[in-house]
Order: C-alpha cells, then sequence, then structure tokens
C-alpha cells in the first residue's frame, strides 16, 4: 500500500470562505483563544491577545468545526478518481496553542501505472487542487500515520517502502507527533529530540514509560501493525451550499464561490464517472427569500470551466433582486458522458464540442426562448409550419437524407420569411397571381379560410390573404 | 529562397491589392453562376466579413443566399440566423434544400447581445453566419471581421440600404434590388478585383414566386437555361 497524505493547514479559514490575509480563524478552551490559521504575517498557534497586540488590523473569526467537516469531506470526494479508499479526519489537538490538523489521504499504489508515475499523479492531484484554489501539503508513504508526518513536515520526497519510510521519519523531530503538549515537553527533557532517538529505545521500557498506546502508535507509524481504514465514499446526488462571509449584491465577489463549487461538482461527477444534464443554483437573501436559476446543458458533461462559464452567464443575465446571503448548487439530472471518440484525422470532435459550448453560452445569457432550431411541422396553417425546438446539437457530419422536396409538384412553394402576426392592411393591394387556397383547423378552435396571393407591396414581394370569415387583407410574409 | 521565390510569395497574398490582378482568394461559390463569374475567388470569401445591402425584407436577399446555406447545412456545418427580421419560414427553407437540424436561430433584438452572439458563433466555427443589423458601428464589424478570420467561417451582414454611403471593412458588398419585379445584385466593392467595375445580375427564379427552388443545382440548371432563352430572345 501506498498512501498519498493531502494537509490543509488553511482549511478552518477556506471552510468559512475567508481570502483576506487579514482574517484568522481561532480556536478557545475556556477563556483562551488562539490562532489555528496563518493571519496577517503570524503564525498559528499565537494567543489571541498577543496577536491582536502586534496586528491590530487582524480579524477573528471562530471555528465552525461542522463547515469545516464538510469542506474536508468534499475534498476527500475530489481525490476518489485517484484511487481507493479514500479517508480523511481532523485531529484535534485542544490544548492552547496547537492547530487542528485536517488530512486527507488516498491510497494509490494501484493507481501508479494508470496516471504514469508518481510524478504524473502528484502533477494531476496538484492541478485539481489549483482548480478548486485549496492550499495543501503533500506526503507519501506505505502508512497513513508516515504519510501524514511527512505531510506535515513538508517533506515532499516520497517514501516508497518502509526503510525509506523509517529512513526520513527518524530526521523528524518528536514535536509533531499528535501526542499531549506535557507528553512531548518529557520527551525533550529526556532529550529525545527526534523520532529516531524514540525508534532506537527498547520496546518495554518505552510501553513502561509512555503507555502502551503510544508503542502501538509507533508501529503504526512504521508499519509494523496495519491500521483500520474508514473508506469515504462519495454520496449518489450532490448539493452544495456556500455561505458568503457577507450579504453581497455585487456579482464579481460570487464569481469565487460559483467557479469553487462548480469545480466541486466536476471532482464528484468524476468520482462518480457520471456528467450533469442540468443543474439548479438557488441564492439565498434576507427573510428566506430565494431566487433559483435553472441551467439546462445540451449534452452530460464533467467539465468545471464549462459549468462555471453558463452560471456566470446566467447570473449575468438578469440583475440580482437582493443581496445574496449563501448560494446552493445541485445537480439535478444525472447522465452518462459520452465518451469522447479520437478523430483519425480531423478534429471534427473539437469543433463539435466547441460548438455545443457557444450555444450553451447563448442560452444561459440570452434565454432558453431566443435559441431555436427550426423544424417542419405538417400543418396547412403557415403560422403552424414551423416548430421551434430546442437548439440541436446536430453532429456534424453530412446528412445522408434525400433532399427533403424531391418532388417539387407536392410541396406547397412558401417564402422564407413569415410575419409573427398577420398584419392587415388599409386597402386591398395589387395582386399578381391566382388565389391558394388554404382551409384548415375547424376541428381544433383555429378555424382558418384564406386565399393566399403574391402581391406587390412597397416594392417588395409580399405575401397576402383575404380572410373569408371577415374579407380583409392581411399581410403574412415575404418572398425573399 | 531566391527572389523570384518571394516575389512568387508575395504576389499570392490576398491581402496584395494589384488592379486587375486575380489573387487566389478563398471563397465559397455563391450558387449562382453568372455572380460567381464575376466575384474574385468565384463566390463569397471565406474567412471575411461580407454586406448585403438591401431595402427591406422581401426584395430576395435571402433567396440569394439560399444556394450557400443549402449546400453548408447538407455537409453538416452549422449555420446560424441573428436577430432576423421576421419568423423563419421553416418548409420553404427544407424546400430550398437547407438541412435544418444544422440551422440555428438567435431572435435577440439587433443591438449588443445580438452581436456579442454573432462573434462567439464565429468563434465556434459557424460555416456561414447571417447577422441583420440596422446600425453597427466600424469597431463591431472589424471584430466581426476577426471572428470570421479565426472561425474560417462567412459572416454575412444583412444591413439597409443607406449603409451603401458609408464607407465599410467587408471584403465584399453586395446591393440586392427589385427592379421591375426582378431582383437585381449588384457588386458594389469586392477585394481582390477592380472595385469600379460593377455587374448587374438577374435572378430569375424569383422572378416568379409560383416556385421556390428545390435544389440548388436544379434552380442552377433552370437559370442558365433561362438566361439561354433570354439571350436568345431579341426583344430580351
Amino acid at each position: 500500500m501506498l498512501w498519498l497524505c493531502l494537509h490543509f493547514p488553511h482549511l478552518p479559514a477556506e471552510a468559512r470562505g475567508l481570502r483576506d490575509p487579514c482574517d484568522a480563524v481561532t480556536d478557545c478552551r475556556g477563556a483562551q483563544r488562539w490562532l489555528i490559521t496563518p493571519g496577517a504575517g503570524l503564525a498559528p498557534g499565537i494567543a489571541l491577545g498577543d496577536a491582536l497586540a502586534r496586528q491590530p488590523q487582524l480579524r477573528a473569526h471562530t471555528r465552525k468545526p461542522a463547515a469545516e467537516r464538510a469542506a474536508l469531506r468534499r475534498l476527500a470526494h475530489a481525490l476518489y478518481r485517484y484511487g481507493s479508499p479514500v479517508s480523511a479526519t481532523i485531529e484535534e489537538l485542544q490544548e492552547p496553542g496547537r492547530a487542528p490538523r485536517a488530512l486527507a489521504w488516498v491510497e494509490i499504489g494501484r493507481s501508479l501505472r494508470l496516471f504514469g508515475g508518481f510524478d504524473a499523479l502528484r502533477d494531476a492531484v496538484c492541478a485539481d487542487l489549483a482548480e478548486l484554489q485549496q492550499s495543501a501539503q503533500l506526503g507519501v508513504a506505505p502508512t497513513r500515520d508516515g504519510a501524514a508526518l511527512l505531510a506535515l513536515a513538508g517533506q515532499t520526497e516520497p517514501a516508497p517502502d518502509l526503510a525509506a519510510l523509517e529512513r526520513h521519519l527518524s530526521k523528524l523531530p518528536v514535536s509533531l507527533l499528535p501526542w499531549p503538549q506535557a507528553q512531548i515537553d518529557a520527551l525533550y527533557g529526556m532529550s529525545l529530540r527526534r523520532l529516531g532517538d524514540l525508534f532506537a529505545l527498547p520496546r518495554a521500557g518505552f510501553a513502561r514509560r509512555f503507555g502502551v498506546e503510544r508503542l502501538h502508535a509507533l508501529d503504526r507509524l512504521r508499519g509494523r501493525v496495519s491500521d483500520a481504514v474508514q473508506a469515504i465514499v462519495p454520496p449518489p446526488s450532490f448539493q452544495r451550499r456556500f455561505e458568503l462571509p457577507g450579504e453581497t449584491d455585487s456579482l464579481e465577489s460570487l464569481l469565487f464561490p460559483l467557479r469553487r463549487m462548480s469545480f466541486e461538482l466536476q471532482a464528484w461527477l468524476r468520482a462518480r464517472d457520471t456528467g450533469v444534464r442540468s443543474i439548479e443554483l438557488e441564492c439565498e437573501h434576507a427573510r428566506r427569500r430565494r431566487t433559483r436559476f435553472g441551467l439546462r446543458f445540451l449534452s452530460a458533461h464533467r467539465d468545471g470551466a464549462r459549468l462555471f462559464d453558463a452560471l456566470r452567464e446566467r447570473l449575468n443575465r438578469e440583475p440580482l433582486q437582493a443581496p445574496v446571503r449563501a448560494l446552493r448548487l445541485r445537480a439535478r439530472d444525472l447522465g452518462t458522458v459520452a465518451s469522447g471518440q479520437m478523430a483519425l484525422f480531423d478534429g471534427a470532435s473539437d469543433v463539435q464540442l466547441q460548438w455545443t459550448e457557444t450555444v450553451e453560452r447563448l442560452l444561459a445569457r440570452l434565454g432558453e426562448s431566443a435559441l431555436w432550431t427550426p423544424a417542419v411541422v405538417e400543418d396547412h396553417r403557415p403560422e403552424r409550419a414551423t416548430a421551434m425546438t430546442a437548439p440541436g446539437v446536430a453532429p456534424l457530419t453530412p446528412s445522408l437524407a434525400p433532399p427533403l422536396a424531391t418532388d417539387e409538384g407536392e410541396r406547397p412553394v412558401r417564402p422564407l420569411l413569415l410575419l409573427p402576426q398577420p398584419v392587415a392592411l388599409p386597402h386591398a393591394p395589387q395582386v399578381l397571381d391566382a388565389p391558394k387556397r388554404i382551409e384548415s383547423g375547424w376541428w381544433d378552435g383555429d378555424d382558418a379560410r384564406r386565399d393566399y396571393h403574391t402581391a406587390d407591396w412597397q416594392q417588395a414581394r409580399a405575401w397576402v390573404f383575404r380572410d373569408h370569415a371577415s374579407g380583409r387583407w392581411y399581410l403574412h410574409g415575404w418572398w425573399s | 529562397m531566391s527572389r523570384g521565390v518571394a516575389l512568387q510569395a508575395a504576389l499570392a497574398d490576398p491581402r496584395l491589392w494589384r488592379g486587375s490582378g486575380a489573387a487566389p482568394l478563398r471563397a465559397q461559390a455563391t450558387g449562382w453562376a453568372a455572380l460567381d463569374a464575376v466575384l474574385p475567388g468565384g463566390g463569397w470569401p471565406r474567412g471575411a466579413l461580407s454586406e448585403v445591402l438591401h431595402a427591406q425584407p422581401g426584395v430576395g436577399e435571402l433567396s440569394l443566399l439560399l444556394p450557400l446555406l443549402a449546400r453548408l447545412t447538407r455537409g453538416g456545418q452549422p449555420v446560424a440566423f441573428v436577430s432576423p427580421p421576421c419568423r423563419l419560414h421553416a418548409p420553404a427553407l427544407a424546400s430550398g434544400g437547407v438541412a435544418l437540424p444544422h440551422t440555428l436561430v438567435v431572435q435577440t433584438p439587433c443591438g449588443a447581445d445580438a452581436l456579442w452572439s454573432a462573434e462567439q458563433l464565429l468563434h465556434a466555427g459557424s460555416a456561414a453566419l447571417l447577422l441583420w443589423c440596422r446600425d453597427i458601428e466600424t469597431t463591431a464589424m472589424r471584430r466581426l471581421q476577426l471572428a470570421a478570420e479565426k472561425g474560417d467561417g462567412l459572416a454575412l451582414l444583412m444591413r439597409p440600404l443607406a449603409a451603401a454611403a458609408s464607407p465599410s471593412v467587408a471584403a465584399l458588398r453586395l446591393r440586392i434590388e427589385r427592379i421591375d419585379g426582378t431582383p437585381t445584385v449588384e457588386v458594389l466593392k469586392c477585394r481582390g478585383a477592380r472595385p469600379t467595375q460593377r455587374i448587374a445580375l438577374t435572378v430569375p427564379a424569383l422572378r416568379t414566386p409560383t416556385r421556390v427552388a428545390a435544389s440548388p443545382a436544379r434552380t442552377l440548371a433552370r437559370w442558365q437555361a433561362g438566361t439561354q432563352a433570354l439571350a436568345d430572345r431579341p426583344t430580351a
């Protein structure tokens, strides 16, 4: 087994949506409060009073453990595409001056070949974290605890086997261990400063002095006993709520959470090996009012940038009615992603994808009613003969069907442009040809009895008709 | 490279204007043989902006484009109509040979949204894009021209006749008018040929609106037969 461990030092701040360097999150115990994330240039662990004395502009926020757990779970889901099992935990060290450790592990030993070696896999993980705008430290070792210590120590060089792990660990200070501060102080008092010093001690004596639990912890660290893993599996549905640090009505400040949620959805879709066809964004305002935006995609996909583009265009289209407090993103309609068949000779599939994405962007910005693809409906009434179908993603391949009107005699001749509504003419026009009668619709309440002519109207060739019911003349289209 | 080769390469550049010289232009045939014969490159210039000036809908401006649209869509290439003045009538397009699934209509008022949509669609590789626009600034036209160059498509701008007086960056400007009931095309400007050359064309398939052509090839054949008949007739 080979575990990749990620340590998220800024998770308490990121879970609260704080991005300003002057913001810091604090933990408290009784009356004591101390920083657990860096802020305004101060390292974590400093008491809040000291920190404020040194940097008065510092803004302190309390922890939100539930939000941290949810954020860590989402990150674990994002890791799921690199291997299995995945596990994650937040180690609480509730002594004043110590920060909690948010850790996530994924077993990569069996995925290395798939991703093309450790370096390629690490690059892919780093690219994913960059997309999620998430900072992390990374460690690789055959045991989970060992990988965690390497990540905490900032040792990026992987330890491929137990011997290498023991070599790496021996140099690390004992203060990295998640043990009570009193015990670590005692170790320092005995001049046991490095983990190597602990490994060199006789086992029986160590167990007597520090307890069997500590001996077991060291054994787990070195892979001498196995440890049980509680695996995390992505849930079957996606729903993500993002609480904003404050009310806002500017689109610019919504872009960060939108981007983040889009890429989280992408990670979830990748982990579940599925695609999304429609999503719903809900904006929460004051007094429990909500605004919902639905977005439909032409094909199922799992592209975070495409999701983000569509969401941004959708919000650009309509101004926000009220300041927003929180955002909620749901995946509504899931479907399998058409696996991209690579074209052998040309980039036809690229062109197709680009076209689809552009049409989606237009749909998001202009609304679903603004874009349509005409289709023929078999109805004699001209105003009903055109169907406005959803903009198709017609495959960009030549159609093999024969031309529609092979027999000219059967298909009625019609003008290219039709007015949305017939316009009444002030007087009878000069008609140029014999009437063509259209009589239809007596069964569906939209009775039409009309004689159509071609006429010259304002130097253009018009399609006019005389309505039998009223006897009036109407302009209905242009022979364009 | 020898001097002769360099000169040949320079002469082959379509940007070089050489009076009456025939610099190679990549073009899409219009489907009207007489018009193709006059246009440099033999049709609508590819990767460029073209203008069709017309007084109002109904003078034959769409029929002029119909053979092109039919050929492109039947080849599986997407074609877009942005802010058309009226509703497009699907049966007429279909009987003109247009493969409807490859068409897209963007029904938005002529303005910033229409221009943005047109640019996006050209970027995405729209083979032909028809944009109806009343007032358009030179910068917007330049943007369309660049988008057409990038996507290697045809940007076709449908403008009112009044725009004929203003200068334009378009590679090709055609004016279509109905004279004595016959749509007549006049070339106002074309890149790569003498701009003074003006040839009036008739599009006889439209003279009698009893039939809309079934396929471009058939229309063309009938049209050629028609011109032959016209030429033979002494009083025509």
